[in-house]
């Protein structure tokens, strides 16, 4: 499938604000499954947009304002191509030990171990201990714990902030996308299984309404054996599909945060976001394939 | 009335100044005459000379464990530490491979990684590390060059053999005592200088600019420098003002700093002026309010992506901590062999892997006769000196080691040499070390400047500054 | 420069002038409210000089007897008053903290010194002597940093940015004296402003074919020799400046540049007469209003909050 999206960020500041820094984690990757066509990020007030890829090959742009401003404003358009299957099917399992086998797996060290956001607390463990034992079948397990997370958490909103911890996630049953995106990797973690934050874009065109479309979304990849990183929805318990577009991978939201920075000033800022995500209608392959039906239909004639 | 020296008595261990037979060693000869003719009564007087003089130029520094931020000096015992021009020539022929082999390793782990990955160095030991940089992964450096400058912190056991205590790979200090030592006793006792001609201290700075001139982007031909000071009530800070003034270069706070477009300026008064290297005297958890602790005011946000475009140079480079951690330390000799092919010139104090339960069960039930050290800790702070812990102590440290091996090492317990050195009038010997200091802008190269440190208090072996040690001047001798 | 450097330097200076004119100031007035004429009118005369240092407080709500006591330990230990004496001293020392690199030591030690013997002073010694041996203290220490600046800091940059606050601070407060001044003003009064500006003994060599005041007025602002008259004090100020931005004197290279010559030219060329038709209080007003727009013009070209991006 084909998406365009426009990621709009807007800081508002009670009086003006001077020297700011912002770093943005907001251009779609180019994997396997899928790929990034166009972006463009555009800024108010005008600047010089820098642009480096990170160590975990994410795309990252920043840009510096001095002047004094009462607003800054971050808008980011993409088009994606997405190639994953529409309904992907859960994978064949495979125990601990095929994971504990793989020789890359001692390479995972910051997958494996707790990051800033992702802590192993007392209630994680209770989690985990309600959940079970990963031995005989991580695949499983793991796809296990995902739909734990989204038949038992609530998907509340203002219920946490970007600083919850897990175990208070875990504790209150409840959060938003990010929220059950630490709780799955902690969990995976935890269990010895290699686990990543992604964060990204749901598309809410496919008919059942789905969670965490109307800004930025995030799930969890876990690194299962003989598949490699496989991400899971925890929020709308789903294997990721073609209507998911991923923007950047990392150890927590930390990591990957869409928009952050820092600024000089006392004043207070209010920040708003807006995110639309339309499915592009391709006009050249809807007039190749007119085309080809009225080639067709000649030949028919004839 | 026995003469200076005459009397003096080492221990049962290596004294620089006497042999076996307490006779001076060849190179101490012509000190101990010239000492030997000087009244006691002079000698006092000098050394008050001495004190007076140093207190007046005000080199001091802070000790933080006082809650008021005492000011002190240094104290500075007047007769010098005299190393032979063969010593040396071993020093800073190990020193330099030390370096070179360590700034290697660090290249290897923010990229390659081909040391961890043949398994040589543990992969969790660098990734646990708490100075193991993760931005610093698979950014370039000017020249590939991390350790501009580097303390080593050598010591001597009894046989007299030198032994690399702990590499100084952030932001070394004491380089300002070594040059003021040297200053002070000209002055104040020339007559020390006759028949010793010790190689010159003083263009240490002119060095220090030219080696971080040479690491400069290769947007410039005539780099601005600058020297980046926390500031005012920083311990170091008479050091760093002192630098900047014999180098000729701006000592700048984190606030005269200022990105923009991923370059780095200074405000002045005649407006924004380019910084192109930045000798930096701030922790790299201080550097960018953006990557790093976002509540330091100490560095300057976007420092990090303009470091990371190659539009300034930070030195040292940010994330050297890792390869002085002290629990990566042991696996120094192994880097020399793996990136240079080379056996150690210098060798480590043998060093407990206390992340092995073996060894970890031995450390803990001989805590009396070993040292334990804290891995990410430096100056002295927070570690056990076993021969002299209390049973308390020792119960606590097992107890915190049980807890968390990769925090601490656990090294026998070495009996530093001794040197004649003045305590209340009298000349006694004293522990010292010797922290050689070295510059990597090009090349490796090893200025005869080296700090030695002694512990003033009879038997102690800490000669930390923060913990009551002071300092002698350092003379290395030529051919 | 750095930016912060020449700020510190420029405030220090200022805090110095500072104490040692509010110090002078406040040793006049507490003499001259000890006689009989003077103590009639101690409330307007500490309301005056409350003024000159613009400070706030309210005299007229304290028991006359209390009047001078409070006035004077509002001027001197308020540390909530953050132009008293003690908080001069502690801004200036502060400062030269920041740029002790920059200072000699013979200038460290003398502002430190002088740090040192206001903290240790107590409001109850100097209500039991009086407080004039204080109050001269302050005075001669700050006005011998001034000397020991000229005697032994090299003469540039630095030097200029400490010269420029000093004579800044000095011909912003001369102004502020003569603002309150008024023009039907007896002798005393006049002599009173002399000693504060420790003028008496040159204004005696001046000739007599003018008005007392407007003798006192014409010294005291146009006196191009007097090392306190305002147009004296700018022009070294414009001195500095242009050594600063290297511009030859006359011209102008920067808005600080520009403000400075027009207000000079109005000094150069004014006459007293002109002055007192005009009035000497919308006049000194004006200059007043001018000298807070260049030090706002210095400020931010030399040390702007936010520094202008190329």
């Amino acid at each position: 499938m084909q998406f365009t999206i426009a990621h709009e960020t807007t800081y508002r500041y009670a009086e003006p604000i001077h020297e700011s820094y912002t770093i943005c984690h907001l251009q779609p990757l180019s994997d396997l499954d899928q790929y990034c066509t166009r972006f463009e990020l555009s800024v108010i007030p005008r600047t010089r947009v820098f642009s480096y890829a990170d160590r975990f090959g994410n795309f990252v742009q920043h840009f510096s304002v001095i002047p004094e401003h009462p607003l800054l404003s971050i808008a980011a358009r993409s088009t994606v191509v997405t190639a994953r299957p529409q309904d992907p099917q859960a994978p064949s399992g495979a125990p601990r030990k095929a994971l504990l086998a793989d020789p890359q797996l001692r390479l995972l060290y910051d997958f494996l171990s707790p990051s800033p956001l992702v802590e192993f607390g007392r209630n994680l463990r209770a989690l985990s201990d309600e959940i079970g034992e990963a031995e005989s079948d991580v695949v499983a397990w793991y796809l296990c714990a995902g739909k734990y997370i989204k038949d038992n958490f609530a998907y509340i909103k203002r219920a946490t902030t970007v600083h919850t911890t897990v175990d208070e996630s875990v504790r209150l049953r409840a959060g938003v996308c990010q929220d059950f995106a630490h709780v799955l990797i902690a969990l995976c973690r935890l269990n010895g299984i290699p686990a990543r934050y992604v964060s990204g874009y749901i598309f809410s065109g496919q008919g059942d309404s789905v969670l965490g479309a109307e800004a930025s979304h995030a799930w969890c990849e876990a690194y299962l054996p003989e598949i490699g990183w496989f991400g899971y929805d925890p929020t709308n318990g789903k294997i990721i599909n073609e209507y998911f577009v991923k923007i950047a991978i990392g150890r927590d939201y930390r990591d990957v945060s869409p928009v952050r920075g820092v600024y000089k000033g006392l004043a207070k800022s209010t920040m708003s976001v807006n995110v639309a995500m339309d499915e592009l209608y391709d006009v050249d392959r809807e007039r190749a394939l007119a085309r080809a039906f009225a080639e067709q239909q000649q030949q028919q004639q004839q | 009335m026995q003469a200076l020296l005459e009397g003096y008595v080492s221990q049962e261990l290596f004294d620089e100044f006497a042999d076996e037979r307490g006779e001076p060693r060849p190179h101490y000869r012509a000190l101990a005459r010239t000492v030997g003719a000087i009244s006691t009564s002079d000698f006092r007087h000098r050394v008050e000379m001495v004190n007076s003089v140093l207190l007046q130029r005000g080199v001091t520094f802070t000790v933080y464990s006082d809650a008021r931020g005492t000011e002190r000096i240094l104290p500075f015992d007047l007769l010098p530490r005299i190393i032979p021009v063969a010593d040396w020539t071993q020093i800073a022929r190990g020193i330099a491979q030390r370096v070179r082999a360590l700034n290697a390793f660090l290249h290897d782990v923010y990229h390659e990684q081909r040391i961890l990955l043949e398994g040589k160095v543990p992969y969790d030991l660098v990734y646990s590390s708490a100075f193991f940089n993760r931005e610093m992964l698979d950014v370039r450096v000017a020249g590939d060059v991390y350790i501009h400058v580097s303390g080593i912190d050598l010591i001597r056991d009894v046989s007299g053999r030198y032994l690399v205590l702990e590499d100084n790979l952030r932001t070394p200090s004491g380089i300002s005592y070594v040059l003021e030592n040297r200053d002070v006793l000209k002055r104040s006792f020339p007559q020390l200088f006759a028949e010793y001609m010790p190689l010159p201290v003083d263009d240490y700075p002119i060095r220090l600019r030219e080696a971080l001139r040479r690491v400069a982007p290769a947007t410039t031909d005539d780099p601005t420098i600058a020297i980046l000071t926390p500031g005012i009530y920083n311990s170091a800070y008479f050091e760093h003002t002192l630098l900047a003034r014999r180098m000729g270069v701006e000592l700048v706070e984190g606030q005269d700093l200022i990105v923009h477009d991923n370059v780095v300026y200074m405000r002045t008064t005649r407006g924004l002026s380019r910084v192109d290297v930045i000798y930096r005297r701030v922790d790299d958890d201080y550097l960018d309010p953006l990557f790093f602790r976002p509540d330091s005011a100490l560095g300057a946000a976007g420092l990090f992506n303009a470091y990371r475009a190659g539009n300034v140079t930070i030195a040292n480079a940010v994330g050297t901590g890792v390869a002085d951690d002290k629990a990566v330390y042991p696996y120094v000799p192994a880097m020399i062999r793996f990136y240079l092919s080379e056996e150690p010139i210098l060798d480590n104090v043998p060093t407990y892997d206390l992340g092995d339960l073996r060894q970890r069960r031995h450390v803990i039930e001989h805590l009396h006769e070993l040292v334990v050290k804290r891995a990410t800790a430096s100056g002295g702070y927070g570690m056990l000196m076993g021969p002299a812990s209390t049973a308390a102590e020792r119960a606590a440290f097992a107890d915190a080691i049980e807890a968390n091996p990769r925090e601490f090492i656990a090294q026998p317990v070495i009996q530093l040499s001794s040197h004649p050195t003045i305590v209340e009038g009298e000349i006694l010997p004293r522990r010292v070390d010797l922290r050689p200091f070295v510059l990597y802008g090009d090349e490796i190269e090893c200025p005869p400047a080296a700090l030695t440190r002694v512990a003033l208090e009879n038997g102690s072996l800490v000669v930390n500054s923060s913990q009551g040690g002071g300092s002698k001047d350092t003379w290395i001798l030529g051919e | 420069m750095l930016s912060r450097v020449a700020e510190s330097l420029w405030w220090m200076s200022r805090n110095l002038e500072r104490a040692e004119t509010l110090a002078r100031i406040l040793d006049v007035n507490y003499t001259r409210t000890m006689d009989r004429y003077g103590s009639e009118h101690a409330l307007p005369h500490w309301n005056a000089v409350l003024g000159i240092v613009g400070m706030q407080t309210q005299l007229e709500l304290i028991a006359p007897s209390e009047v001078a006591s409070t006035a004077l330990h509002y001027c001197t230990f308020s540390s909530e008053n953050r132009t008293s004496i003690v908080s001069c001293v502690r801004i200036a020392r502060q400062n030269a903290l920041y740029v002790r690199g920059e200072l000699s030591s013979e200038v460290w030690e003398a502002i430190n010194g002088l740090y040192l013997s206001v903290e240790s002073s107590s409001p109850r010694s100097i209500a039991r002597d009086g407080p004039s041996s204080f109050l001269r203290h302050v005075r001669d220490i700050a006005q011998a940093v001034g000397g020991i600046i000229d005697a032994t800091i090299s003469h540039d940059e630095v030097w200029d940015f400490l010269q420029m606050g000093r004579f800044f601070e000095r011909a912003y407060l001369t102004n502020r004296m003569l603002r309150g001044i008024d023009p039907s003003a007896s002798s005393i009064e006049s002599q009173t402003l002399l000693q504060m500006c420790c003028a008496s003994e040159p204004f005696a060599k001046v000739p007599h074919a003018m008005s007392e005041t407007d003798r006192v007025v014409a010294f005291l602002l146009l006196d191009p020799a007097f090392p306190r008259s305002v147009r004296f004090a700018l022009r070294e100020v414009d001195a500095s400046l242009h050594r600063i931005s290297q511009t030859a004197g006359g011209t102008y290279s920067n808005e600080a540049e520009r403000m400075l010559g027009r207000l000079l030219a109005i000094l150069d060329f004014a006459q007293i007469g002109e002055i007192t038709n005009e009035g000497l209080g919308p006049f000194t007003g004006r200059a007043g209003d001018r000298l807070d727009a260049f030090s706002i013009a210095v400020e931010r070209i030399y040390f702007p909050r936010i520094p202008v991006a190329s």
